[in-house]
């Protein structure tokens, strides 16, 4: 009984203090353990993910940077782009500790030792291929950043351990991009260019018998300065130009001056220019001998207009590559061909006013000065340029460009015809002037991107403002031959509004024609980013209802609103600030893309 | 037979007697490792909560054109990530920094954005202070973070 007694009693108090005994050693031994381990897992596990936050930070400003590099110089961009994203990483916090004194690493095996010590590891891939490039490489479009931080732990100081490595990769780049640029090459690019209307005319009783240059007046005062200031043209500015084609009778609007030649045909009377009509070239002015030619006395009129090719408001002089422009008799001489030669510089008369010697190569060096001459022409070629350049740089882009007036070329060779020094009185050479259509191509390898900028210089300022039309077209040229998984973006650069003529889609009312393609850029998801360039205050109004990028009412609102996806405007008041507008649509096109386990992006 | 039943019962009620000790013993040990177990996790899941919350918002207000636009983007990204537990609401810390350098970095530099965000997450005992700069207060855990994004879309 003892035992039927004892044993029960025995078992259950052995049994419950060795239940007791285990619990107490789980629980005060082996669940801290567990728990501290836990604790400090999860807090590397949360330093790891901050710390690959503040590389995705980092890697994105890199990327941003480099889409924004007003620099094609691909070592400095890149340089740039890591100083940058060190930045951006050095603000960033790690368990509640500024990363102020991360550094940069020699290599990727080059990580943090030291406790508390971060280091960043900046490499560029090459799209394509995936493979790692040299920061001078212009194929180094890809950022990867490897961040490395040696963490402190909470308790592991009790066994010995007190600190452990983390780490992060992240990646950026800016996708793969078909941008279309629609680029207004209307007459009014070149409103800022600094031009003299000049009457040429035989004066024999100068110097015994020579030729004489007056700048005229108009009803703006004296004929010379820039063209937007000699013609102060409406809103949408003068479709005079400075070098051909010249379109010299428009002149009329708003100057009331008359080209020479408009009014002899007019009045069926012989021209001063020239007496026989065009080729004007070693002719002598119209009325030599005197009597023959009627000379506009008491007229606003003109025979010549030339660029100042040396900048200033009133002609100065200027030498260019070896040919000399001393006076402005020197300018108007070359510009008509008559130092090409002996022969022309004395059958023109022009011996008798000009003083340098003729050779060959006058009058292209006089057009080249000239071409460098027009404003904003020029400022908007390079700004259009170096985006192109900036994208080429940072990311896999295809190119395509749309130059327009009131019309859209068919191809890259597309010209449009007109007289080289007048349309209304059929005065001066008539020939093909460039209209450049580089139409997007999806081949692998195809960017265009030294077909575009060719393209883009070549671009003379002619004609009216088709937005419409050219965006139409880009669409189009979008639709048709993008790449699957591009982000695909028009850039639209005018100086105006949408005037007529005008269509495809409305041939009556520019305004909708412009808003209608808007739509169909929408409905194909493509983004338009549009830059205006108001040279005259009165343009903005109305720009900033055609293009802004608030207002999406199709009926009512501007371009980028109406087609979205993000498409931005920039209004421009001084061409000078067109690269830094550009620079800005490259950044607004970066995105963040995500690491891949297989290290693809 | 007496003694023998009265032993038999005091021995029963021994035996029951150290099960309801054990039991209460384990009961108190396992309660006390269950509510450590609960306050770990939920410190933990704060801290990641505050940290996503954070980043989020850093993320979205980097977007923004200007400060106004960038702090509604945070605003907007912090309600979503509202619920209803013993984890608060992530609220914004002002004032966000919106950095542009007037529309004009320099070469090295990049615009930026940076904002804070803080979480309390509700606790019955006092804890211990982890997680960086987490505070405890009337039985709360406090979880703050900040981050700095690039602003990638430029006014």
């Amino acid at each position: 009984m003892n035992t039927f007694s004892m044993a029960p009693k025995q078992t259950r108090s052995n049994q419950g203090q060795g239940v007791i005994a285990l619990v107490a050693i789980v629980g005060f031994f082996f669940m801290p353990l567990i728990a501290v381990f836990t604790f400090e897992i999860a807090r590397l596990y949360l330093a790891k993910q901050e710390l690959q936050n503040a590389c995705d930070a980092a890697s994105l400003a890199a990327v941003a940077t480099l889409a924004s590099s007003d620099n094609s110089d691909t070592t400095t961009a890149h340089k740039n782009s890591i100083q940058a994203a060190l930045k951006i990483l050095q603000r960033n916090f790690v368990l509640g500790n500024k990363l102020t004194s991360a550094q940069l690493a020699s290599s990727r095996d080059d990580q943090a030792q030291n406790i508390g010590e971060t280091k960043a590891f900046f490499e560029f891939l090459n799209p394509v291929t995936h493979a790692v490039e040299d920061i001078s490489s212009p194929n180094a479009k890809i950022v990867r950043v490897y961040g490395s931080l040696m963490g402190t732990l909470a308790f592991g100081q009790f066994v010995g351990i007190k600190s452990l490595a983390v780490n992060a990769i992240a990646t950026g780049a800016v996708p793969r991009f078909d941008v279309a640029l629609c680029f207004d090459i209307s007459g009014s690019m070149d409103d800022q260019t600094p031009i003299s209307c000049v009457r040429r005319k035989w004066d024999p009783t100068l110097n015994g018998g020579s030729i004489s240059y007056e700048v005229i007046s108009g009803n703006n005062g004296v004929a010379n300065g820039k063209l937007f200031d000699v013609i102060k043209p409406d809103a949408t500015g003068s479709s005079l130009n400075g070098v051909p084609p010249q379109l010299l009778t428009e002149s009329y609007w708003n100057g009331k001056m008359y080209f020479t030649e408009y009014l002899a045909k007019i009045y069926g009377v012989p021209g001063l220019r020239s007496l026989n009509g065009y080729p004007d070239a070693g002719q002598p002015p119209g009325n030599y001998p005197p009597g023959t030619a009627y000379t506009w006395d008491g007229y606003q009129a003109f025979t010549d207009m030339v660029v100042n090719i040396d900048g200033n408001p009133t002609f100065n002089a200027f030498d260019y590559q070896g040919y000399s422009f001393p006076n402005l008799n020197t300018l108007i001489e070359a510009a008509r061909g008559n130092l090409e030669n002996d022969a022309v510089y004395k059958s023109s008369k022009a011996n008798t006013s000009v003083t340098v010697n003729p050779k060959a190569g006058y009058q292209k060096a006089y057009l080249d000065a000239a071409a460098n001459r027009l404003q904003p022409m020029n400022d908007a070629k390079n700004a259009l340029v170096t985006f192109n350049d900036i994208l080429n740089t940072d990311a896999d882009t295809h190119f395509g460009l749309v130059s327009f007036d009131s019309a859209v070329g068919a191809d890259q060779n597309s010209t449009e015809t007109w007289y080289s020094v007048d349309e209304s009185s059929s005065y001066g050479q008539k020939k093909g002037f460039p209209l450049p259509h580089v139409k997007i191509d999806n081949a692998v390898n195809a960017s265009n991107f030294d077909q575009v900028n060719k393209s883009i210089k070549s671009c003379v300022a002619m004609g009216s403002t088709n937005i419409g039309g050219a965006i139409h077209e880009a669409v189009q040229d979008i639709k048709n031959k993008s790449r699957l998984g591009s982000v695909k973006a028009i850039v639209l650069f005018t100086d105006g509004e949408p005037t007529l003529p005008c269509g495809p889609l409305d041939t009556s009312d520019p305004l909708r024609n412009a808003r209608l393609a808007a739509v169909e850029a929408r409905d194909a998801g493509i983004a338009v980013y549009t830059v205006g360039l108001a040279q005259n205050p009165a343009i903005i109004p109305q720009q900033v209802a055609i293009l802004n990028d608030k207002n999406s009412d199709p009926s009512t609102g501007g371009i980028a609103a109406i087609a979205g996806h993000g498409g931005t405007f920039t209004e421009v008041t001084n061409s000078a600030d067109l690269r830094t507008a550009f620079a800005k649509i490259a950044r607004n096109l970066v995105r963040l893309i995500a690491h891949e386990a297989n290290g693809d992006v | 037979m007496y003694k023998q039943t009265s032993k038999i019962s005091r021995s029963a009620r021994n035996k029951s007697g150290s099960l309801l000790v054990e039991l209460s013993c384990c009961s108190f040990m396992m309660l006390v490792f269950v509510i450590l177990a609960v306050h770990l996790s939920a410190i933990i899941f704060g801290a990641y909560k505050n940290d996503i919350a954070c980043r989020d918002a850093a993320r979205a207000a980097a977007q923004g054109e200007d400060l106004s636009q960038a702090t509604k983007l945070a605003q907007v990204v912090l309600k979503g990530h509202e619920t209803v537990s013993f984890v608060g609401k992530p609220v914004l810390k002002s004032p966000i920094i919106y950095q542009t350098y007037n529309g004009a970095p320099g070469p090295q530099s990049s615009p930026y954005v940076e904002l804070s965000t803080s979480t309390e997450v509700t606790l019955p005992f006092q804890p211990l202070t982890f997680f960086g700069n987490a505070q405890f207060k009337d039985g709360k855990l406090k979880f703050s973070n900040t981050y700095t994004f690039p602003i990638v879309r430029l006014k």
